[in-house]
């Protein structure tokens, strides 16, 4: 009930922070989402948004900003090539030389793009009411949910899931070794890969990390079931963000 | 929306024929149809005559096996791995699949679905003909693995021969017939004569009151033991049965059964779960589930009365062998019964020397001796006919008749390894055998090597006694050989610095892994892009399971019976001790059957391979094993620290 409660508060929080009462379809869909969310439902037979987002620096805070988003479906353990996102954000300040050679998007190809509430609103129509999943996800939700508030004054109301969380879970079971959990983020997601036997397919563009995670998430799914994860509630005891 | 950067994606399919003959804007419009799915290992993806597919399966990463079921046995069709794919033939004729199709090992393919299929089966000719020619081939594979003349070796990608041949496939448990007839040990013998009437039995197997079989007793034992022997119907059977009794599980392939039974010479094995006894197994069921079995081949060496009789015999164990092979047993049967012909072979040239030198006028064996395999045969890890490694040690002869009994042996060596060479056991360059005065000696004079190997370890001392540590005897007095043993690790446990060095000797060789698991191969000369299969695969674990094996007075010289005792006191975990067993089982296959392939070409046989000309899941599967003997020279190197 609560979550119907929170819900209602949104279309109030929207207008206030935009001046606007009319919502976009896109935006308004998140109103659905906590109704639309079925914790009964199996894993092997939900659809899943894995995505990945590259931006200009670790700290939000000291201005880093979003840079790109990429996402791909897994739709009953099946991963949908054709269903993808990809898009590139302007982020309206300056991009840390450094990071350039990590993510290979330069100030002049970023100042082509489109600004970061058009690329919400895209993304909220492309998610619909999936649950959204990501490697180390809070991290990318720091950043996504700054721009949420930033842009409509809510945050994403989607269920999150964190692939290094279900990690971490498959590992007290299966005493699966992985390396130190507190070590640097980069490497963190190749080392759970590459244990998991994941070919990554294309490092560091925010799609291709997406469909690396979606592969490694795939397995997870397998990997769950297995060991009696089998619904939607128990994924997100065991794996989700709050 | 941007467009999604598909390339790496495209870039793989542009790597497979056909799809490289597809223009540029096609292949760029494929990653919009595509499907990833994943299944676990073992996992059966495509069942024979299931639904038929609705896509075509691509392998990104992982191998499948395609097998055809047939009179309820798997006859393995090929290995597809990572780049190839699946599931044409049932796409294009719109059938079920013609066999099962299952995860070799976890897999993920990409799913191209039917009508995205067929729009290009119609539209581009180079497409269309690769899979209409593909699907003929595979008709025809198909056809001969269903009249059973499927010769697995005529696939490239098969790595493990497997093969319908009964041997094999069934296990000891399924060749049991009936409820075993079993007596009490204290039963009278005229009873158990009674029973074995009664139930029209050859064997009785005489159990405690908990169904453990305690022994055996045969028609043949009647007569020789009791009849023969005077004793009376009401002796207890326990006082002529033969116990401990031979045991196989009954999961254990009918070819296990068979190799115990012929090294013990039984008739009979047990079949016991845990320690209970669940039936019999006696040659003749053997018999008449093969209609001919190896067993023949030895038993004749034994009856030959001539060395060039035994010599006649070569070829026939030659073929068995290759039999063996393409039907699909493990490395380590296939040596073991290489060893076990081998050896028979050996004790019968002792036999025939030794007469004909008493025929000579030259008497009988002054003392006690004992004939020792060394090296290879001491390890019974032959696989060809390897240079003969061998010597003789005998008991300390009394003081003064030194010189005769030495003469007489090294007349008896020279006997034996003359009647070895003609059999085809080439001599050993290095001069290690038994004709060497130096490698036949006394008790005493072998004790005094070995002590001097031990403590002064020289290059020549360590290169000795990785042969010699390994010694085995083969015929004559085993209980010299026993003796020597002990003598050997009570001076290594008094000199542990030896292990040292040892372990330096044993990393000398190390397996041709370069950086980003590629295989490291010549750079030049004869075996240019080749690598040595033996010294870089083989050698390594042989050397660095000796060294383990005698830091702890362990007897056995089998690689694999060491590592199974060394891992018993928890030197290695039991991972990774069956991370090596595979390993070293991959690499001993892969060679024996580059033997077999080498002299079918009439080439001089060579250890050196070209990685290349595997196939990509053998090649996949060699840089595997060649990382655990990484690893296992790295546990090396940890135990005994100060080497290097």
């Amino acid at each position: 009930m609560l979550g119907f409660s929170n819900t209602g508060k949104l279309p109030k929080l929207y207008a206030r922070h935009t001046g606007q009462n009319d919502m976009p379809d896109a935006v308004r869909r998140q109103l659905e989402v906590k109704e639309a969310y079925q914790p009964e439902r199996l894993i092997s037979n939900t659809s899943f948004v894995i995505f990945d987002t590259e931006t200009t620096g670790l700290h939000l805070e000291r201005g880093d900003r979003l840079l790109s988003l990429g996402a791909v479906r897994i739709i009953a353990g099946r991963i949908h090539l054709g269903d993808a996102f990809y898009e590139l954000i302007d982020p309206k300040g300056p991009i840390p030389t450094p990071s350039i050679f990590i993510h290979g998007i330069t100030p002049g190809i970023a100042s082509a793009r489109p600004h970061i509430s058009d690329v919400l609103l895209k993304f909220l129509a492309y998610i619909g009411c999936d649950a959204i999943v990501a490697h180390h996800a809070s991290f990318d939700m720091k950043f996504l949910n700054h721009a949420m508030l930033c842009c409509f004054g809510f945050p994403i109301q989607n269920r999150v899931i964190d692939t290094a969380l279900a990690a971490a879970w498959i590992r007290r079971i299966e005493e699966v070794e992985l390396i130190d959990p507190e070590s640097y983020h980069n490497t963190r997601f190749d080392a759970v890969a590459a244990h998991f036997g994941i070919t990554a397919v294309d490092r560091h563009t925010a799609f291709g990390d997406a469909l690396s995670t979606a592969l490694l998430f795939q397995r997870f799914i397998n990997i769950l079931n297995r060991n009696g994860v089998k619904s939607l509630r128990q994924l997100v005891r065991i794996a989700g963000v709050s | 929306m941007v467009e999604i950067p598909y390339k790496k994606i495209i870039d793989f399919f542009r790597g497979i024929v056909p799809f490289n003959e597809l223009p540029q804007d096609v292949l760029n419009s494929l990653p919009q149809k595509i499907v990833i799915d994943y299944f676990p290992k073992e996992s059966l993806i495509l069942e024979q005559d299931g639904p038929p597919c609705n896509y075509l399966y691509i392998i990104q990463t992982g191998a499948v096996e395609k097998a055809v079921r047939k009179d309820g046995v798997d006859i393995l069709l090929e290995y597809r791995t990572e780049g190839e794919f699946f599931g044409s033939a049932s796409l294009i004729n719109v059938t079920g699949p013609a066999f099962n199709v299952r995860a070799h090992e976890d897999t993920v393919c990409y799913l191209l679905p039917k009508e995205t299929f067929d729009e290009l089966m119609q539209n581009h000719v180079g497409f269309h003909e690769h899979f209409a020619i593909r699907v003929s081939k595979l008709a025809y594979r198909l056809k001969k693995a269903q009249t059973g003349i499927f010769a697995p070796r005529e696939v490239s990608d098969t790595v493990v021969f497997r093969s319908d041949s009964h041997l094999f496939n069934v296990t000891a448990g399924e060749l049991v017939r009936r409820k075993p007839v079993t007596c009490s040990p204290y039963h009278e013998v005229a009873f158990v004569a009674k029973l074995m009437a009664r139930e029209g039995v050859g064997a009785v197997v005489v159990v405690d009151v908990r169904n453990h079989p305690l022994g055996i007793v045969t028609k043949s034992d009647m007569t020789n033991r009791i009849l023969a022997a005077g004793k009376t119907g009401s002796e207890p059977i326990r006082t002529v049965m033969s116990a401990p009794v031979l045991s196989v599980a009954p999961w254990e392939a009918c070819f296990s059964a068979l190799l115990k039974m012929a090294r013990f010479n039984c008739h009979h094995i047990c079949v016991v779960l845990g320690k209970l006894l669940q039936g019999v197994i006696s040659q003749h069921d053997f018999i008449v589930l093969q209609g001919s079995n190896p067993l023949a081949v030895m038993n004749d060496i034994q009856k030959q009365t001539t060395v060039q009789g035994v010599t006649r015999l070569v070829s026939a164990m030659d073929r068995t062998v290759k039999g063996l092979l393409s039907s699909g047993v493990s490395a380590r049967d296939i040596a073991t019964f290489i060893s076990e012909c081998n050896d028979r072979l050996t004790r019968r040239i002792i036999a025939l020397t030794e007469e004909s030198l008493r025929e000579e006028g030259l008497g009988p064996p002054p003392v006690p001796y004992c004939w020792l395999a060394l090296g290879s045969e001491g390890r019974k890890e032959q696989t060809l006919r390897t240079d003969q490694d061998n010597a003789i040690i005998y008991s300390d002869p009394e003081a003064g008749s030194d010189q005769d009994v030495h003469e007489y042996f090294l007349r008896l060596a020279q006997g034996v390894v003359s009647g070895l060479e003609s059999c085809g056991f080439p001599l050993c360059k290095g001069g290690i055998m038994a004709s060497n005065p130096r490698w036949c000696q006394p008790e005493r004079v072998w004790k005094r090597y070995f002590s001097l190997w031990v403590n002064k370890a020289s290059p020549e001392d360590l290169r000795n006694s990785t042969i010699f540590f390994d010694f085995r005897p083969l015929a004559g007095a085993a209980v010299l050989a026993q003796r020597l043993r002990a003598f050997l690790n009570h001076n290594i446990e008094k000199n542990r610095a030896f292990l040292r060095h040892l372990t330096t000797n044993a990393l000398y060789n190390g397996p041709p892994l370069g950086f980003l698991r590629t295989l490291v191969v010549e750079k030049s000369g004869t075996h240019k892009n080749q690598l040595n299969l033996k010294m870089s695969g083989l050698v390594p674990v042989v050397d660095a399971i000796r060294v383990l094996s005698l830091s702890e007075q362990i007897s056995a010289t089998n690689t694999l019976n060491r590592l199974e005792l060394i891992t018993r006191k928890k030197l290695l975990s039991r991972d990774m001790a069956e991370d090596i067993k595979e390993a070293f089982n991959f690499i001993m296959l892969l060679r024996i059957n580059h033997h077999m392939m080498q002299k079918e070409e009439e080439i001089e046989p060579s250890d050196y391979i070209d990685p290349k000309a595997l196939s990509k899941l053998q090649e996949k599967c060699l840089i595997e094993a060649f990382h655990v003997v990484r690893d296992l020279q790295g546990e090396l190197k940890a135990r005994f620290p100060e080497s290097i």
